[in-house]
């Protein structure tokens, strides 16, 4: 059962999955509360202040227009917030209907959608994502749609699979006999048991999407370098690695920390919510 | 046996297909190439000069029609920037890039494979951790930031390997590195899980009760069957490895295709960019045809 003694139970037993949570919730908190944490206007540039190294007034120091690399930091959360988890509901929409449709209605549909799915799988698909924005123009708004097109299908095969099982279970077929439509019988008895799964791969999907913003957005194909993202606080550092190695340090370990964080989380989530699944 | 070759072809070419006809389509989706191929400054005589030239006011699959029969004699037309042969610029970086990444996956396998091995049959030991670190940390580091900390550290502070080019084997180090990070820290966890668990099957049991060496019992049945996963898993990461390597070029300034394609896609040179995805494609589709064809030939448990 869910409950909070549970919870906290397991994640005592598993501390890296404590330390998981502890991670994304402060990466989490970090983004909403950026305006009110960060000691500058990340955006404010004071040339006189350029290229300054960590010290008590910039205490990441500052980048080559003279911002504030710590607050440029934490304001990027927000971007990675939402290119990390905006594409993966997107992605979980479409896979959790696109798997519903064919596991629990089956034929042309199931057919129709399994190649589909084979095809994706099969694609290198960042040359695909590659050549779109190089087409569209980088941007956050294009960055969340090719993200969120390129992973459905992980949810799809997991829900397909369990949708296929649940439909010939007895209680689905009683409720059939009694007359209960499909639509009802979808959300009570399908969606619940996937809930589980999907969120695991959730949060898999998440960190990978964060991920590929920063190499995008380092190609200048991601987001826009007037917006501050990790990624392309990545791209500005480059040029300046012998002169000034914070601008390019410091974000790329934010990367690194929130994407083992959420991993950490991940891996813990699918242990507690399903003792079945083989632990890596 | 036939069955299954036919159908893995016919999969391949679906691909193919579906990879050649996107990469074609996307650069419609301004509605307007020509202009977006020569960019700002041109006026709306050359756009319009441009669009004919190229046939951009035909129907599109017409053009993509066009654009298919032509490739498959090995015609993929002239790159824009360059005025040269979109084939001869791509074959002639292609071996660099092969070379990466045939010493970074070979290198990755090598490692990661008798890793995790090593690490499941001695769990929560220190080559436990250090497996397990490896995977979770590798998994989360953008190579390329990696590939630039590298630099900083051992070649521009520490000045002992060149960063960038490829000039003798000290060129290679470090891309190599920065490219096997990805595949090491996967195939680490893969090879630990799988190596999890062929130690739990009953042959290894029974090799273990005759009473063979712990080494040998290692090396001849679980090395042996924890292989499969890693290499299949491996095939089918090529695609991100490949996309990984366009990033990991450009830091290090590598002249492959990688390089090549972020060449093309700031001199807007979409001929060359498609010539460059549907040979990175093609790549990508004929090694997983051929891991699983060898699969099929080597394990009969394969063929269904």
């Amino acid at each position: 059962m869910l409950t909070v003694k549970s919870l906290t139970r397991s994640l005592r037993r598993q501390r890296s999955g404590a330390i998981g949570l502890a991670i994304v919730s402060l990466f989490v908190l970090v983004a909403v509360l950026a305006p009110f944490i960060a000691p500058h206007d990340p955006n404010v540039v004071a040339l006189e202040q350029r290229l300054q190294s960590p010290s008590m007034s910039h205490l990441l120091g500052t980048d080559s227009l003279g911002r504030d690399v710590l607050s440029r930091l934490i304001y990027g959360a927000r971007v990675s917030l939402l290119v990390g988890v905006l594409p993966a509901l997107l992605s979980m929409v479409i896979g959790v209907v696109a798997g519903v449709v064919a596991g629990y209605f089956r034929g042309v549909a199931d057919v129709v959608i399994m190649r589909f799915a084979d095809v994706q799988l099969a694609f290198p698909f960042i040359l695909l994502a590659l050549t779109v924005l190089a087409t569209l123009g980088g941007g956050v708004t294009q960055l969340i749609l090719v993200l969120g097109i390129a992973n459905w299908v992980s949810f799809c095969r997991i829900v397909r699979g369990e949708a296929m099982s649940i439909r010939e279970r007895e209680f689905v077929l009683s409720a059939r006999a009694i007359g209960v439509g499909r639509a009802q019988i979808l959300a009570r008895h399908v969606l619940p048991n996937v809930l589980a799964p999907v969120l695991v791969v959730a949060s898999f999907v998440a960190a990978t999407n964060i991920l590929i913003e920063a190499s995008l957005s380092f190609l200048g194909l991601g987001v826009d370098a007037s917006t501050p993202s990790w990624g392309s606080m990545l791209a500005d550092g480059r040029d300046l690695l012998q002169a000034a190695w914070w601008v390019e340090t410091f974000p790329g370990l934010a990367i690194v920390v929130t994407v083992l964080g959420i991993n950490l989380f991940g891996d813990w989530l699918r242990d507690y919510l399903d003792p079945r699944l083989p632990t890596a | 046996m036939l069955r299954t070759i036919g159908s893995r072809l016919l999969q391949s070419v679906v691909v193919m297909v579906g990879v050649t006809f996107l990469s074609f389509a996307a650069v419609f989706l301004t509605g307007n190439p020509a202009a977006l191929m020569l960019g700002e400054g041109a006026t709306s005589q050359e756009i319009a000069a441009f669009s004919q030239k190229m046939g951009f006011d035909r129907p599109l699959l017409v053009q993509y029609w066009d654009f298919i029969s032509r490739a498959v004699h090995g015609d993929f037309g002239q790159s824009l920037y360059f005025k040269e042969s979109n084939v001869g610029l791509v074959l002639d970086r292609m071996p660099a890039t092969m070379e990466l990444a045939a010493l970074s996956l070979t290198l990755s396998l090598l490692i990661a494979v008798p890793l995790g091995i090593y690490a499941a049959s001695r769990r929560n030991s220190w080559a436990d951790t250090v497996a397990s670190g490896i995977g979770l940390l590798g998994q989360a580091t953008p190579a390329f930031w990696l590939g630039l900390m590298l630099i900083l550290v051992l070649g521009v502070n520490l000045q002992w390997l060149p960063v960038s080019g490829q000039d003798s084997w000290r060129s290679y180090v470090l891309p190599t590195i920065t490219l096997m990070t990805l595949p090491l820290s996967q195939n680490v966890r893969l090879g630990r899980s799988a190596a999890l668990e062929v130690l739990g099957e009953d042959y290894v049991k029974t090799a273990r009760a005759k009473g063979l060496r712990e080494r040998v019992v290692l090396f001849k049945h679980v090395l042996k069957n924890s292989l499969r996963p890693v290499v299949t898993q491996t095939g089918l990461q090529l695609g991100a490895f490949l996309g990984g390597a366009v990033v990991i070029e450009t830091v290090f300034a590598w002249p492959g295709l990688g390089s090549l394609a972020v060449q093309s896609i700031t001199t807007k040179d979409f001929p060359l960019l498609q010539t460059i995805v549907t040979f990175m494609a093609l790549v990508f589709v004929v090694v997983n045809l051929l891991v699983d064809l060898i699969y099929a030939v080597i394990d009969p448990r394969v063929r269904t």
